[in-house]
C-alpha cells in the first residue's frame, strides 16, 4: 500500500529544509578555518557540540540518518543495498589484516548489514559459516587468493566484483524503479572506472575478465576489450553506449569523470522528489544526505589540510537541494 | 402496489444511504492520507500546523455534500420531517439514480484531492509562501465535486415535480 510511507515521505521533505543548498556549499567553502565550517555546519542542525573531529560529526550525523529511517520504515533492510559497500570493505580490511597479522581497527567502518568484529573474527578463525551468505564465499576466495599469491590487488578485485554483483542482484529483487536503476548505475559506472584506471596503468585483458561485473547496459567483453587496447579505445566504445558523455568527460580528467558519476546518480534521485506515495523519495533522501555528508567531509578535510578553494571546487558534487 | 411502493421507499433510501456511504469514505480515505502527510510536517516544524490544517481539511468537504444530499432525499421522501406520501418505485429508482453523482464523484474526487493536497502539504513544507497555490491545486478538484452536487440536488428537488 503506496500511502503507508505519506508521513514518512512528507516528513523528510520537511527534514529537506535543513539540507546543504548549493549557497550554503558556498559558504563552507569560503569560510577561513575548520570552526568556521563548522559553525556553519552547526545553524544547519549538525552536532558539531560533541566534537569538533570531521569524522566523528559526520558519524553523528549518519547516526542520526539511519535511526531517523528506522523510525519512519518497519523494514530497513530495503535499503541495506546502502550498507553492503561498508560490508565488502570490512571484509576486505579484514582478510588483509589477518594475512598480514597487522590489526589496525580504524580501517574498518561501523555502519554495515553485519558488525566489523563478526567479520573480523570469521576470517580470523576461517570460520566462514559465521558470516552472512553473501559474504562467505567472497570471503573464502579472498582469503585463499592473499595465502596462494600474496597479491592484494587481487583480493581486492575478488572483493569489489562480489559487491557489484551483490548490487545488482539488489536491483534484480526490488520492484522499485529508483532501486533498480541506482545498482545498474551504479555498477556500470563503476567498471567505467576499473577500465578507465585498468587501460591507464596497461592491465590485462584477463585483470578486466575478472575485474568487470556483467551489467544491462554495457558489455562487460567488450569494455575489457577496449580497455585493454588502450585509453582512446576505450573512449571510442563508449561513445557507442549510453554512457557517451562519460566518453567526453573521462578525456578531460579522471576527476571530472569522478564528479560526473556521482552527479548522474544524484539527478536521476532528484526525478523521486515530487513523488509523494512510494518508498523512493525515502531511498532518494538517503542518498543526497550520504552526498551531502561526502561534501561536508571533503570540505572539512581541505580546510583541515589548507588545500585551496579551486582544489576543492572542482570536486563538488550537485546537491539534492 | 403496496410492495412496489415500499420498494419505491427502499430504492429511495438506498440512494441516500450510497450518498452519504461514499462520499463520507472517500473523505475518511482522504482526510487520514492528508493527516499522515501533515503529521510529517508538522513533526519537524510544529509552526506549520495551520498551513497543513487547511490543506487536511479539504478532502473532508466530499463527506458533507453527501451528508446533504442524503438529508435532502431523507427530507423529500418524508423519513425526515414526516408527514410524506408513499412514493412509488419509479420514483423510488430516480431519487437512487439521482443520489449516485454525489456518492461515486465523492468517493473519487475525495481519493484524489487527497493526492493534490498531499503534494501541497509537501510544498507548503519546503516553501511556505506558497500555500495560496497549493491551496488552490487541491482546491480544483472540489470543483466536480460541488458540479456532482449541483446534480444530485436538482435531480431530486424536480422528482417531484415528475408527478410518477
Amino acid at each position: 500500500m503506496p500511502e503507508m510511507y505519506t508521513y514518512a515521505v512528507a516528513r523528510l521533505h520537511a527534514s529537506e529544509n535543513n539540507m546543504l543548498s548549493n549557497q550554503d556549499l558556498e559558504r563552507l567553502l569560503s569560510s577561513n578555518n575548520v570552526h568556521e565550517a563548522l559553525a556553519i555546519l552547526a545553524e544547519k542542525g549538525y552536532d558539531t557540540m560533541s566534537t569538533e573531529n570531521a569524522d566523528a560529526v559526520l558519524e553523528i550525523e549518519r547516526k542520526k540518518l539511519w535511526n531517523l529511517i528506522s523510525e519512519l520504515v518497519d523494514d530497513i533492510s530495503v535499503f541495506d543495498i546502502f550498507l553492503y559497500e561498508n560490508d565488502f570493505h570490512n571484509l576486505k580490511a579484514a582478510v588483509k589484516s589477518v594475512v598480514t597479522k597487522d590489526y589496525c581497527g580504524s580501517i574498518f567502518v561501523s555502519s554495515g548489514t553485519v558488525s566489523a568484529e563478526t567479520v573480523l573474527k570469521a576470517v580470523k578463525e576461517r570460520e566462514f559459516g559465521e558470516l552472512p551468505e553473501f559474504l562467505r564465499e567472497t570471503a573464502e576466495k579472498a582469503v585463499k587468493a592473499l595465502l596462494e599469491t600474496g597479491d592484494g590487488g587481487l583480493c581486492d578485485v575478488i572483493i569489489d566484483k562480489a559487491y557489484l554483483e551483490m548490487l545488482l542482484e539488489c536491483g534484480k529483487k526490488s520492484d522499485i524503479d529508483l532501486i533498480k536503476n541506482y545498482a545498474e548505475t551504479t555498477v556500470a559506472l563503476a567498471n567505467i572506472k576499473i577500465a578507465a584506471r585498468g587501460s591507464r596503468t596497461g592491465k590485462s585483458a584477463e585483470f578486466f575478465r575478472r575485474s568487470l561485473a556483467g551489467c544491462k547496459t554495457l558489455d562487460v567483453e567488450s569494455l575489457g576489450g577496449c580497455a585493454a587496447k588502450g585509453f582512446e579505445e576505450l573512449l571510442e566504445y563508449l561513445k557507442g553506449t549510453d554512457y557517451l558523455e562519460a566518453a567526453s568527460v573521462l578525456a578531460k580528467s579522471y576527476t571530472a569523470f569522478e564528479k560526473w558519476c556521482d552527479d548522474r546518480i544524484m539527478r536521476e534521485a532528484k526525478k523521486e522528489k515530487n513523488n509523494q506515495f512510494t518508498i523512493a523519495p525515502i531511498f532518494a533522501h538517503i542518498l543526497a544526505k550520504e552526498s551531502e555528508f561526502k561534501m561536508v567531509g571533503l570540505v572539512l578535510t581541505a580546510k583541515q589540510n589548507k588545500l585551496s578553494e579551486d582544489a576543492i571546487r572542482e570536486r563538488l558534487r550537485e546537491l539534492y537541494v | 402496489m403496496e410492495i412496489m411502493n415500499g420498494l419505491g421507499m427502499a430504492f429511495a433510501l438506498l440512494g441516500a444511504a450510497i450518498s452519504a456511504l461514499l462520499a463520507g469514505i472517500g473523505s475518511a480515505v482522504g482526510v487520514g492520507m492528508a493527516g499522515e502527510a501533515a503529521a510529517g510536517v508538522v513533526t519537524e516544524d510544529p509552526q506549520k500546523f495551520g498551513k497543513v490544517l487547511i490543506l487536511q481539511l479539504l478532502p473532508g468537504t466530499q463527506g458533507i455534500y453527501g451528508l446533504l444530499i442524503a438529508f435532502i432525499t431523507l427530507s423529500q421522501i418524508g423519513v425526515l420531517g414526516g408527514g410524506g406520501d408513499a412514493i412509488s418505485l419509479a420514483e423510488g429508482i430516480l431519487y437512487f439514480v439521482a443520489c449516485l453523482p454525489m456518492g461515486f464523484v465523492g468517493l473519487w474526487s475525495a481519493k484524489r484531492q487527497a493526492r493534490a493536497a498531499v503534494s501541497g502539504i509537501a510544498l507548503v513544507a519546503k516553501r511556505p509562501d506558497q500555500m495560496g497555490k497549493a491551496i488552490i491545486f487541491a482546491a480544483m478538484v472540489e470543483t466536480y465535486a460541488i458540479l456532482a452536487l449541483l446534480i444530485s440536488i436538482l435531480s431530486i428537488v424536480g422528482i417531484p415535480a415528475l408527478g410518477l
